[in-house]
């Protein structure tokens, strides 16, 4: 490199005697070398203060500094600047003096070969350190890019090794996205992590969140692309989707001061979308076998219930009949008249427990048929009050002076009744009061049967009307029946076009209700419900 | 009459009357009870020979009896209507002399409920 390459640098010649400033000036103009003088120190640092000097030639005698001392002073603008020091005679206390700190010494009377080769020496050398210093710089820099790179990737491949844990760390969906949530908010640089799933509005809704800076919106619109970089409430934010057997089920929402790589983002979010189909199929699984296990449950209980209500009244029969047989010459009549009693006693309880259990699966298969027609409903009532045996409660009929005839079933309204009475009597204390009440409302005929039981457990309303269920209250102390009359009464009460209703207190009691909504319209009008009359007790 | 106190717990009306019938016609002495407690409350008297009783019962069920019975009680004869009854395997575990499914002829109770005595 010549100093013509570099333009604009100049070599400052420093001498008092005008004849040797005038010598080095020719001979470096000679060599195209530009150079500017000066005469003195004071001079010499003015120069050097407006800056563009590539190397100094410094006399030892100047008349206001000592040579070596302005070397030091002019190093002070420039520490990289070569200096060549001029003396008079060859001084080896001032060569000394200056040792390390001039590039060289010229002697006078001065040769010009020697002063040339002297100044190319020093300004090769100066242009060298100056590349040296730009190509540290180049590489330093570029050491701290890869650095820096080298830092993301590994911080990248910590996310996804941690984002793998995370998503395979449970198999409940919330603790998934919440592992998932606190992988990328531990990732350097992440502000506000969101995971959002799809909901049925298809929006995507927040599910798991940490921020730091701002709170993310509870819905986020769905969108197409696989990564964007998009405004979220004034945030500039990555989404990316995720995306399950090429559907999307949710996105991943990133707030960083620092931008992570595409291909980063639709990795972890493929990772993230296989945890929460995980977590989801798992989820699904886990109700199927709770389901099958409350299946299983049910059919244990149904079958040693069943089998109780079945064959104990044929063991009944059995043992009756065969003391008939073995005795029966020997018996009063009165004795085999009580012995054939109590056997039809037990036969008709198997019937009527036989035919529940077929009008359940008649309501099951929606094969059962009512046959609809004029009602009336003090019949009914007046059937089932007469049917009761051993009345151990006071039962009290409060019907409409005129009750209206209402479109229904006879018999199976009288079933429904009946087991309505039945229960009544099975779950209320003996010498309780039961009653019968009919009203006419907006809704149609009600018919109710209010009893001053021990009530339902609230808990247990809900199932009332389903099959197989009775009211629990301790395995042993189960009535008598498997859990179908209700059921079978709202699949009665349904199929005759009315609805069946239950109000319950552990207080009170129950009052059962069902509400027969077809009436045949009488000649009367609207008919006076307050006056009832009491029936007496059975 | 034999001599043989016989127990007889259910709380269906209708077996009690058909067991009472059976045992008394084989010459046993009936004592019949409605549930559970009261059983409890006889066998605690000690003296019964046999005690026939059904598993499943309102309140105090024959299992909880058998289990509260305390030593040596009876030899007791479950009537069960479903062989696999939970309940049943901690009768097993007491020592119950026989476990008899509904519904069974009479006398095959009958033959139980002498092995029982002269157990």
């Amino acid at each position: 490199m010549t100093l013509s390459e570099t333009a604009g640098w100049q070599v400052l010649v420093v001498d008092d005697d005008p004849g040797m400033r005038e010598t080095l000036s020719d001979i470096l103009a000679r060599e195209e070398i530009p150079c500017v003088t000066a005469a003195n120190g004071r001079a010499a640092e003015l120069t050097m203060q407006s800056g563009g000097i590539a190397l100094a030639i410094v006399d030892q005698r100047l008349p206001d500094v000592m040579g070596v001392e302005l070397v030091d002073r002019l190093k002070s603008y420039d520490a990289d600047l070569p200096v060549l020091l001029l003396s008079g005679y060859a001084s080896a206390e001032a060569a000394l003096a200056a040792v390390g700190k001039v590039e060289d010494f010229l002697v006078k009377p001065v040769r010009p070969e020697q002063v040339v080769s002297a100044v190319r020496n020093g300004l090769d050398r100066r242009w060298l350190r100056v590349r040296n210093a730009e190509l540290v710089g180049q590489l330093q820099q570029a050491n701290a890019v890869l650095a820096d790179n080298v830092r993301r990737r590994q911080n990248e491949l910590a996310t996804l090794i941690a984002m793998a844990a995370a998503v395979s760390s449970s198999s409940r969906l919330p603790l998934v996205l919440d592992a998932a949530v606190d992988v990328l908010a531990r990732m350097s640089g992440t502000t506000v992590a969101a995971v959002y799933l799809l909901g049925d509005d298809d929006k995507l809704s927040l599910s798991a969140v940490r921020a730091t800076a701002w709170r993310p919106p509870q819905r986020l619109s769905k969108f197409t692309e696989r990564v964007m970089r998009a405004d979220v409430d004034g945030h500039e934010c990555a989404l990316a989707a995720l995306n399950s057997d090429g559907v999307t089920v949710g996105a991943v929402l990133l707030e960083r001061n620092e931008q992570e790589a595409d291909a980063f983002l639709v990795a972890l979010a493929a990772q993230l979308a296989v945890g929460v189909e995980n977590a989801r199929r798992s989820e699904r699984e886990r109700a199927t076998v709770d389901r099958m296990a409350e299946l299983n449950r049910m059919k244990s209980s149904f079958l040693a219930n069943i089998s109780h209500e079945l064959r104990t009244p044929l063991t009944a029969v059995i043992g009756f009949a065969r003391t008939l047989q073995g005795r029966g010459t020997s018996l009063s009549d009165e004795e085999r008249g009580r012995l054939l009693d109590r056997i039809e006693t037990q036969a008709r309880r198997l019937a009527r427990l036989v035919e529940d259990l077929l009008d359940e699966a008649n309501l099951d298969r929606r094969a059962l048929r009512v046959s609809n027609g004029p009602v009336r409903v003090p019949e009914v009532v007046d059937r089932v009050v007469s049917s009761i045996v051993e009345p151990v409660h006071r039962l009290t009929v409060m019907l409409p002076d005129a009750p209206p005839v209402v479109i229904a079933d006879s018999d199976r309204l009288e079933q429904v009744l009946g087991n309505l009475v039945d229960n009544a009597r099975k779950y209320s204390p003996v010498g309780s009061e039961i009653v019968i009440g009919g009203a006419v409302t907006e809704r149609g005929f009600e018919l109710s049967v209010a009893d001053q039981g021990r009530g339902i457990e609230p808990e247990f309303l809900p199932h009332l009307f389903e099959p197989f269920t009775q009211a629990d209250i301790g395995d042993t102390r189960r009535d008598h029946g498997v859990g179908l009359g209700l059921s079978i009464c709202q699949g009665l009460v349904e199929a005759m076009g009315g609805t069946i209703e239950v109000i319950s207190d552990v207080t009170s009691g129950t009052t059962f209700t069902v509400v027969l909504p077809r009436i045949v319209p009488g000649p009367k009008g609207p008919v006076d419900t307050r006056q009832a009359v009491a029936r007496g007790a059975v | 009459m034999n001599g043989r106190e016989v127990l007889i717990v259910d709380d269906e009306p209708g077996m009690l009357e058909t067991l009472a019938d059976i045992l008394d016609a084989a010459g046993y002495t009936v004592t019949a009870v409605g549930d559970g407690e009261k059983a409890l409350a006889e066998i605690r008297t000690g003296r019964y020979d046999v005690v026939v009783m059904d598993v499943r019962m309102p309140g105090r069920d024959g299992v909880s009896v058998l289990v509260e019975s305390g030593a040596p009680p009876p030899p007791v004869i479950l009537m069960t209507a479903y062989a696999l009854e939970e309940r049943l395997r901690e009768a097993r575990e007491k020592k119950v002399h026989a476990v008899v499914m509904k519904p069974f002829a009479p006398p095959y109770l009958l033959d139980l409920v002498a092995s029982a005595v002269a157990a």
